[in-house]
């Protein structure tokens, strides 16, 4: 059973859709890559299914129910990784993930044992009394990427995560992800790192203009752009190029 | 825009629009009825103090401190900005016509004060037989000059020095000027000049060291900066300011209102909440300010009417200004997207608010039974301020 379907989701902004019949499902123990030019559509998409705007048509569903049906199961189904991290300036560290623990209804062992364990594998545990302010931009990101997994749900929605994350970081992140996999859960994760992208993900989502412009393995992107040898880059450039060309035609 | 000055005019322009747009907010805004109320219970306070103040009374005295400390305080108004360390470098040469009109500017803009405490004074000065209308005249004079030399001379320092130890410098500021209104007070008009010359020779000495230096950008940009932050968090009590970081402070002594995370099924908007309120700056202070003029109020107004009118209006002010602060902005937090059935927030900061606004209460309480003894002045305004603030917290909450 698919853990998100998006069907045939047109939505926007304004009455101007940016979004145009959208569709895509993300099956269990999937990381699935949504990577696409910038204006593409990817933080619309992410916007649409985390709840925070309503599709103009089309629905999407969480764990087999819509927003509308039930806020709080479609809601505690995922958690989301913002691409600028949005911290609260008046929390400190250990009071973000009390925070989290809370809204999620954690207990206090279960939030005791996975704080430790996050806490450890991002190098913050000397920093569990320290206010937003002191920290770097990566260690917002390691705070924020913390609350995520805390709340172990069966999908991760997380926006471009790599930008600001020393390598240490990242290899954390990607072992994080590679856990939860194994544990059942699903991922969908918007990034410009196409190496990372490719290397990691089991499927790749590519927007263009607002549209599935392909999808699928590796191997079905390289049949879709008939490029049979190419790497992610490769297909992103020549994907890039077409539009020059459609442009200059 | 090559032009110096040019350059100021056009920043000029961008400044008062700045600065009327949040003016018109602080005018209108619940903070000045409880200013005009202050002011009118204050005058009246001081007003009749002053048909009894006795003859020995050391007005001339107090008046020159307080004088003094207003000519010493005040920082330029540079509208320098980030960019200009880069911009302006090669320019430093054509900088003088551009600092020339700032210094104009912060002279005209900090005469006000100095003059308005004086105003203040005049009375005082009169009632104790100090002053003489001529001499009411020659002190105002004497304060226009002296702040002129001074806005001068705080800019030399500051060049002179790259800003380091600017409080030595209004030290000796403060005791000139405070010396030299008391001369002119004390009837001693040959010792006028005497001071004078004094402060005309720190005045040249600052002003030899400082042309010895290149500009310090640094300095001036840190404080035009610090400035305007200030103004924006004066005028963020009144209306949204966009882009205002709010400081916030961990208030480790207030730890004992935080109550620590409540695990299973809660809401944690209160504990979201609750910290929001005591460590944003902004939020804190203004509950402290409040509520310490309504205490005020109520030890310095003699009128159990008048009080209760007054506590109530603060107890309005306080609730009103708490719930929109908690409730600001449309921008994204990590709590919207909190696995809830319905809104939590809502009530949650109803709950916060009303729990300080018992404490605003208590204190009220405490010093309406110190000042009037067990009477019904205490019950009466806690009651107000608790009614009050529990029908503005539930009138505010639509949106």
């Amino acid at each position: 059973m698919a853990i998100l379907e998006v069907n045939e989701v047109t939505g926007g902004y304004t009455r101007k859709p940016v979004l145009h019949g959208l569709t895509f499902e993300i099956g269990k123990n999937e990381l699935v890559g949504l990577i696409g030019l910038n204006g593409a559509g990817k933080s619309t998409t992410i916007k649409h299914i985390i709840g925070l705007m309503n599709p103009h048509q089309g629905e999407i569903k969480i764990g087999g129910v819509t927003f509308s049906e039930s806020p709080e199961a479609y809601r505690k189904a995922f958690s989301y990784i913002p691409e600028t991290p949005i911290l609260y300036e008046e929390l400190t560290l250990r009071e973000h993930l009390e925070l989290t623990a809370m809204a999620y209804g954690l207990d206090k062992d279960v939030f005791e044992a996975r704080s430790a364990a996050l806490l450890k594998e991002f190098m913050m545990e000397k920093r569990l009394n320290w206010f937003p302010s002191h920290f770097s931009k990566g260690m917002r990101q390691k705070v924020m990427i913390m609350c995520a997994f805390l709340v172990e749900p069966s999908l991760y929605i997380i926006d471009e995560p790599f930008v600001g994350l020393d390598p240490i970081g990242i290899r954390s992140l990607l072992e994080q992800i590679e856990e939860r996999k194994a544990n059942g859960a699903s991922v969908l994760m918007s990034t410009h790192v196409l190496p990372t992208a490719e290397k990691y993900c089991d499927r790749i989502i590519v927007l263009h203009e607002g549209k599935v412009r392909a999808q699928g393995t590796m191997d079905d992107l390289r049949k879709a752009f008939n490029r049979p040898k190419a790497t992610l880059d490769e297909l992103y450039i020549s994907m890039t190029e077409e539009r020059d060309y459609e442009q200059h035609a | 825009m090559n032009n110096m000055r040019e350059i100021w005019g056009s920043r000029f322009g961008h400044y008062m629009t700045e600065l009327q747009k949040y003016m018109k907010f602080v005018f209108t805004g619940h903070l000045a009825i409880v200013m005009l109320f202050t002011i009118g219970a204050g005058g009246y306070a001081y007003s009749e103090w002053l048909k009894e103040v006795p003859a020995t009374f050391p007005a001339a005295l107090l008046t020159a401190v307080i004088i003094g400390l207003a000519l010493a305080i005040g920082t330029p108004v540079t509208l320098l900005k980030p960019a200009d360390i880069v911009f302006f470098l090669p320019m430093e040469g054509k900088l003088k016509g551009y600092l020339n009109r700032s210094l104009r500017y912060s002279f005209i803009s900090q005469l006000p004060l100095p003059f308005l405490l004086f105003i203040v004074a005049a009375p005082l000065l009169a009632a104790t037989a100090i002053a003489e209308k001529p001499q009411i005249y020659l002190t105002a004079f004497v304060i226009l000059l002296v702040k002129w030399l001074y806005v001068d001379i705080d800019y030399h320092y500051r060049h002179a020095n790259d800003g380091h130890g600017i409080w030595k410098d209004r030290m000796v500021r403060f005791v000139l000027g405070a010396v030299i209104i008391y001369v002119t007070l004390a009837s001693n008009p040959l010792f006028i000049p005497a001071v004078g010359a004094v402060i005309v020779i720190y005045y040249l000495y600052w002003k030899k060291r400082s042309n010895e230096k290149p500009f310090p950008y640094e300095h001036f940009i840190m404080l035009e900066q610090n400035r305007m932050m200030r103004f924006y968090r004066f005028a963020n009590y009144f209306t949204d300011v966009p882009h205002l970081k709010g400081s916030v402070s961990r208030r480790a002594w207030l730890g004992f209102l935080m109550r620590p995370a409540k695990f299973g099924l809660t809401t944690p908007q209160r504990f979201l909440l609750t910290r929001t309120l005591i460590r944003t700056d902004d939020n804190f202070w203004l509950w402290v300010r409040l509520t310490a003029l309504s205490v005020l109020g109520i030890a310095l107004i003699p009128f159990p009417f008048v009080i209760y009118i007054f506590s109530g209006a603060l107890a309005f002010a306080t609730s009103i200004q708490l719930v929109y602060a908690l409730r600001a902005g449309n921008d994204f937090r990590m709590d919207n997207l909190f696995p809830e059935a319905k809104d939590t927030r809502a009530p949650a900061i109803r709950k916060t608010v009303s729990a300080f606004q018992l404490v605003q209460a208590a204190a009220v309480f405490v010093t309406a039974v110190i000042v009037t003894g067990i009477s019904v002045t205490p019950i009466i305004v806690t009651a107000v301020v608790i009614v009050v603030s529990e029908i503005t917290i539930r009138f505010s909450d639509k949106k």
